[in-house]
């Protein structure tokens, strides 16, 4: 079985909110400095469910990530966990890369790879990132290679050639069997990622993950279909707003109508 | 001897003393085989020290003599044996080659009065033992046949002497005779009595004295061949400093980086199970067994001992006459066991019961290291086998994110000294040679909003003290503490590499640090890495400057203050007057003890060592409930302590139990700046 | 030009956010048309209060599969000539909206709060960093498909002009992916913990266990997991599962509700990534407002009851 993940690296979500910093001017999110950007969550998910299968039932577990150099520290950590092998697909074209380019890029070097090697069986996806929480480069990913999907998915099990998965829905799950190739967007509940072990983080800090470049995967000319057109912070006072009112009761009242502002109920 | 059967009676014991002997040398060297399956390692350094120690606490049973009851006990036996293994040997000289004894000692009155008072003493001692063990049954002993026996060995010696000793009186009366005093007053006793009797009574003492001998190493009364050996060589390496680890260098060479099997230990760890006695000493003062919790100090001793008996004999050379050689980790991977050391003999959870806080190394009689094995097996987990709970998991990624337990971003590492006008080294033109020392804040004192309150009080007072110091800012990160406790040495040399060069490019000589946890890593462990600087604890430092007349405390507080002592400093570097000389510097203030004697190096920790801090403390009761309590029956009207992590259990402690308000925790350092006029709270926000 | 909003139908009742697509749809002045899509579900089409309801309904649509709706979808678009297509942000629609997109060669946007227009162009707005942030996204190519967010847009009144009802053939389908079971999962009590987007936490400050209620009453009036301070799973009033800090679980919800928390550096640690915190504590120095967005001083024994029952209210009308 041959296995690609793929993950992204985002700013540490775990960090307080109020130390993100919005530069609209140049429609980027800045975070804290002092705190490393990390794995996105749902795709160290999804690399745990990879290295599951590897476990039980013997795969090789490649993993694919797109983004400019410093993204590499992502691919090593996914080798530390167990990964066999990493590409990043880097080129300064993808600077403002969106949904749309990102999945034509990735689903280029899904099918580079399953050109040059064994045919790959499964695509293993968080199924959305902390960073846009948009949830679509997987599924576009899918669309483009002409594969189906699952999304999200709880569980993956594997037997008679088969993927049998478990498939979030709003009232339970459904239980769906596929054959490869497929794609599988994996939640949170698939299990916590594992810590690497420190043999894995060696030979990480070995590892050669080579880069293909748009030109590589034989690409050009990809106009992003989305772009932002404005950033911008809610603005929030830095301490904090103290509700007053004449009574503790009336301030609960004010409070409620201030949260109702907010959009939080 | 005289004319009795002599060349048969010779013979006799001669094959007796061989049988005896053998059967003692067979064990013992089967034994020193399988101590020799651990690991070398050298403690021949510091014979000066090493000799101090010895005579300290063998020669005097310094540690055992801290239990009275005990104590005297064990030294009657002790010193009796000492005397009385003399007149043994001299006794087997003479009855193997008739003539033939140790000289001066025979008709000596000194030694005949001295072996007939300790004879008569090691009774007693047995006497004592026996009343201990059959009615007074003290919890931390372990009850077995096996020390009844030996009690009774130890007996029958003893009475088989005066017997002996006293019937050969009735027969011959010699004239130095009367300085075997007692023997002098059984004799009468005897009237006229065959020799027969005399000689049965020699042979009853021999026959047990060899008994004795080949049953030794089967019990645990083998201390009695180890203890001096134990001691004379435990580690002369800082208290503070655990050993060092080449984690890259193992991994090269595909070593185990911790210990999950008896070849993973050193020798010396091999020799503390044998020469452990089950008293128990260390469970009484742990505070994981005090509350309940799987971790024993006492069995996991044991249990590594009966594991190494069990396993270790598949991985001896065939050849019984060879010693072990090499690195037997190959050796040990193709013979795996069947059940594995870390997991299944020595749970996960006893191992992660352990708070680091060096009690049980404090109590043991002769010296046994337990807090470096449960690192050792820890580093097996974290290291090798990657297994370990969720909280552990959680502080090493927001170590290695942040650099901080919490997962604070970096950058506002410094923010808590704002407007405090603290220089920071390295910034603003400010060097190494503008201040005097460097004020190390420490994890806790740069993000904890409680603890940043007794780092801006230590600044008011440092200030006011007119000393020259500078902060490191965001250079600053974790020392590696929590890391290196919960077995994460690789996670802990980042740390702390990172740190020393930091220090060392800003050629940094003198730190000042107020964190327990922080000051030991600084001063006993960065010199591993090549970061020697002079760490002196804020306590220490604040006592100085009220003995240099730099701080007056002149506010009266009338409190009675309970000073509870940090694990970090208090055992590990003995700093246990120095916050107190703080507290009495105070007017009016009364300086008070924990509970139960359970202060000094008696003192139990807050529950917060050894990373536990990061972890939920799942199994058994809390640690930090029942240290409130033993401060409260001090009773308090402040708790005070040196350490931010003391406080944060200990508070909590106080939120639990509902006395918050009533029962302040503070730092030493906020007792004083409130004794100080009032602009010396500079910093000080009020607690 | 037109809107059309995608209705993933089932049983005998319109789904919760037919009526919130609509409403948005109708918003940007352009004709609305529906699709429905389900097993069984024709019969909804005329209380769909719209223009046109395009209908594709087929035993093959259930239980759904990506392989089976997208070409349905994707053709009815075309069909209806949509340059925008709305999905509800539903677990279902958020696979298939962005397949749909893929297929016709445009991109989407996820999860939207609002949309509005900005130099003539269609813009939409949507929550990035975990909230830290608003964009507006402007899509470049036709059509532009967007998820919306449940409640974020004013339902459309229902009734109206009868629509005209069209159906849409279902492309037969042979779908590699066969579900052989479908399991309903009890449903539970409330949100868990961890993943919860709104949190009501209880501290110390409530004094007792008896006082526990309060707590989760608001919770309860939320929709709120509930959390407790160390200090209270150590007391025992609740179970250690509810301790949120660094030993317990940390949480990073829209809305953070601390009651009778001093706030801590090890609670702080699992709950300082909230968005939205709010304190209430009667001591005026607790840390907990430093971190907190909204603070109340005073006694939670007045301020709770009255913040549960307006809250109540609010959702009662909203």
């Amino acid at each position: 079985m041959r296995i690609v993940v793929t993950v992204k690296q985002v700013p540490d979500p775990d960090v307080p909110p109020g130390s993100f910093q919005v530069d609209s001017a140049n429609k980027r999110v800045v975070p804290p400095t002092g705190v490393a950007p990390v794995m996105n969550g749902y795709d160290a998910n999804a690399l745990e469910a990879a290295l599951k299968l590897k476990e039980a039932h013997g795969a090789t577990v490649v993993a694919l990530s797109l983004g400019p150099a410093e993204a590499r520290d992502v691919l090593k950590r996914a080798i530390a966990m167990g990964a066999d092998s990493a590409v990043l697909v880097e080129d300064p074209a993808l600077a403002e890369a969106d949904t749309w380019v990102t999945a034509n890029a990735l689903a280029a070097a899904i099918r580079k790879m399953g050109a040059e090697g064994e045919p790959i069986d499964l695509v293993l996806s968080g199924r959305q990132a902390s960073d846009t929480d948009a949830g679509q480069v997987p599924l576009g990913v899918a669309e483009l290679l002409g594969w189906p999907s699952l999304a999200p998915v709880q569980k993956i099990d594997w037997a008679d050639g088969k993927a049998r998965v478990e498939r979030m829905t709003e009232d339970g799950y459904d239980v769906v069997e596929v054959a490869p190739p497929v794609l599988l967007a994996v939640s949170s509940e698939i299990g916590e990622p594992r810590y690497p072990p420190l043999r894995g983080v060696m030979m990480a800090g070995r590892a050669q993950i080579p880069s293909w470049s748009l030109a590589d995967l034989g690409l050009s000319d990809l106009a992003p279909r989305r772009k932002i057109v404005r950033l911008y912070a809610e603005t929030r006072e830095a301490k904090a707003e103290l509700v007053k009112a004449d009574t503790a009761a009336d301030a609960g009242r004010v409070l409620a109508d201030k949260l109702r502002e907010a959009k939080l109920i | 001897m005289n004319g009795l059967g002599l060349g048969v009676e010779n013979l006799v014991l001669a094959i007796a003393l061989a049988f005896g002997g053998g059967l003692f040398l067979n064990r013992a060297w089967h034994l020193y085989r399988l101590m020799r399956l651990g690991r070398p390692t050298s403690r021949t350094d510091h014979p000066g020290e090493r000799l101090a120690l010895f005579l300290e606490h063998v020669v005097g049973q310094g540690r055992l003599l801290s239990e009275p009851y005990a104590g005297v006990m064990h030294a009657l036996i002790f010193w009796g044996f000492c005397v009385i293994t003399v007149m043994t040997a001299d006794m087997l000289l003479t009855g193997l080659v008739p003539g033939l004894t140790i000289p001066w000692i025979e008709q000596n009155p000194v030694f005949l009065v001295s072996l007939e008072t300790f004879e008569a003493l090691v009774l007693i001692g047995v006497a004592m033992a026996f009343y201990r063990r059959l009615v007074g049954k003290p919890r931390r002993l372990t009850y077995t046949g096996d020390a009844l026996i030996i009690l009774s060995l130890i007996a029958t010696l003893m009475v088989t002497a005066f017997l002996a000793t006293s019937s050969q009186m009735a027969i011959a009366r010699q004239d130095w005779s009367r300085w075997s005093y007692i023997s002098s007053l059984i004799a009468p006793l005897w009237g006229s009595p065959s020799p027969t009797v005399s000689r049965f009574f020699w042979w009853a003492h021999v026959l047990t004295v060899l008994g004795f001998l080949a049953y030794l190493p089967w019990s645990k009364h083998l201390h009695i061949l180890t203890s001096a050996f134990n001691v004379w060589l435990r580690s002369t390496a800082p208290k503070g400093q655990l050993p060092w680890l080449d984690v890259e260098g193992k991994l090269e060479r595909g070593e185990r980086l911790g210990a999950g099997d008896v070849v993973d230990f050193t020798w010396k760890d091999h020799l503390d199970g044998y020469t452990c006695t089950e008293c128990g000493r260390c469970e009484a003062q742990c505070p994981a067994s005090r509350t309940g919790k799987p971790l024993s100090p006492k069995w996991l001793i044991l249990d590594l001992k009966h594991y190494l008996l069990e396993r270790g004999p598949a991985l001896l050379p065939a050849d019984g006459m060879e010693l072990p050689r090499g690195d037997l980790t190959a050796a040990a991977t193709a013979n795996p066991p069947t059940k594995r050391m870390v997991g299944d003999v020595i749970a996960d959870d006893v191992l992660w019961d352990c708070t680091t806080c060096r009690a049980c190394m404090e109590a043991c009689p002769v010296f046994i290291e337990h807090v470096p094995k449960i690192i050792e097996m820890r580093r097996h987990l974290v290291l090798d086998e990657s297994r370990f709970e969720a909280d552990a998991r959680r502080l090493f990624e927001n170590l290695e994110a942040s650099g901080n337990p919490w997962r604070f971003p970096r950058a506002t590492r410094g923010d808590w000294a704002r407007g405090l006008g603290v220089p920071v080294l390295g910034e603003g033109g400010v060097t190494v040679e503008d201040v005097d020392y460097v004020l190390w804040v420490g994890c806790a004192g740069a993000h904890d909003e409680r603890y940043q309150r007794v780092m801006r009080t230590i600044v008011g007072l440092l200030q006011r003290a007119g000393e020259r110091f500078a902060v490191l800012g965001q250079r600053e990160t974790c020392t590696g503490d929590p890391a290196r406790r919960a077995g994460h040495e690789y996670l802990y040399q980042l740390l702390a590499r990172e740190n020393v060069e930091t220090l060392n490019r800003l050629g940094v000589k003198r730190i000042v640090a107020s964190c327990p946890h922080c000051f030991n890593t600084l001063k006993a462990e960065y010199p591993q890495l090549g970061g020697l600087y002079d760490v002196v604890h804020h306590t220490e430092l604040l006592a100085r400057l009220i003995a240099e007349g730099k701080l007056e405390p002149r506010q009266a507080d009338e409190r009675q203050i309970v000073y509870h002592d940090p694990c970090y400093i208090g055992r590990y570097h003995a700093l246990y007057e120095q916050p107190r000389d703080v507290i009495r510097a105070i007017p009016g203030v009364r300086l008070g003890e924990c509970g139960g004697g359970c202060h000094h190096n008696r003192a139990m920790c807050c529950g917060a060592g050894g990373a536990r801090a990061f972890m939920e403390e799942k199994r058994g009761t809390r640690i930090n409930h029942l240290r409130l309590l033993q401060a409260m029956e001090g009773q308090p009207g402040a708790v005070a302590t040196a350490c931010p992590y003391c406080i944060m259990m200990l508070e909590d402690a106080t939120r639990t139990k509902g006395v918050f308000d009533e029962l302040p925790i503070r730092d030493v350092s906020e007792l004083l700046a409130g004794s100080l006029d009032a602009d010396s709270r500079n910093g000080q926000t009020g607690t | 030009m037109s809107t059309l909003v995608v209705v993933e139908a089932r049983g005998e009742a319109l789904p919760p956010q037919a009526l919130e697509l609509v409403g948005a749809a109708q918003s940007l002045g352009e004709p609305t048309d529906a699709l429905l899509v389900g097993s069984g579900v024709r019969a909804l089409a005329p209380r769909l209060p719209v223009r046109r309801v395009l209908v594709g309904d087929d035993q093959s649509l259930r239980p759904y599969l990506a392989e089976v709706w997208t070409p349905l979808v994707a053709d009815a678009v075309e069909q209806s000539q949509a340059d925008v297509v709305l999905f509800p942000h539903t677990l279902l629609s958020r696979e298939l909206a962005p397949r749909v997109a893929f297929r016709l060669g445009t991109a989407a946007v996820t999860d939207c709060t609002a949309l509005g227009r900005a130099d003539g162009q269609l813009v939409l707005a949507k929550p990035i960093y975990g909230g830290n942030a608003l964009a507006d996204y402007a899509v470049e190519s036709r059509p532009v498909v967007a998820t919306l967010r449940p409640r974020a847009f004013p339902a459309a009144e229902p009734g109206g002009a009868t629509p005209e009802v069209i159906d849409v053939a279902v492309p037969a389908a042979s779908p590699r992916a066969v579900v052989v079971d479908t399991v309903q999962a009890a449903p539970s009590a409330g949100p868990t913990l961890k993943d919860a987007r709104v949190v009501v936490s209880g501290g110390r400050g409530l004094g007792g266990p008896e006082n526990w209620h309060y707590v989760e009453e608001l919770a309860a009036a939320l929709g709120a997991a509930v959390g407790a301070s160390r200090a209270v799973t150590d007391a025992g009033w609740v179970p250690p599962s509810l301790q949120v800090g660094l030993t317990g679980t940390t949480v990073s919800p829209d809305l953070y509700v601390a009651v009778g928390i001093s706030g801590a550096v090890q609670h702080m640690a699992g709950c300082g990534g909230s968005r939205n915190l709010v304190a209430i504590n009667r001591d005026p120095d607790a840390n907990i407002f430093r971190h907190a967005r909204w603070g109340i001083v005073g006694d939670y024994k007045e301020v709770l009851p009255a913040l549960t029952a307006r809250i109540k209210e609010l959702k009662g009308s909203g």
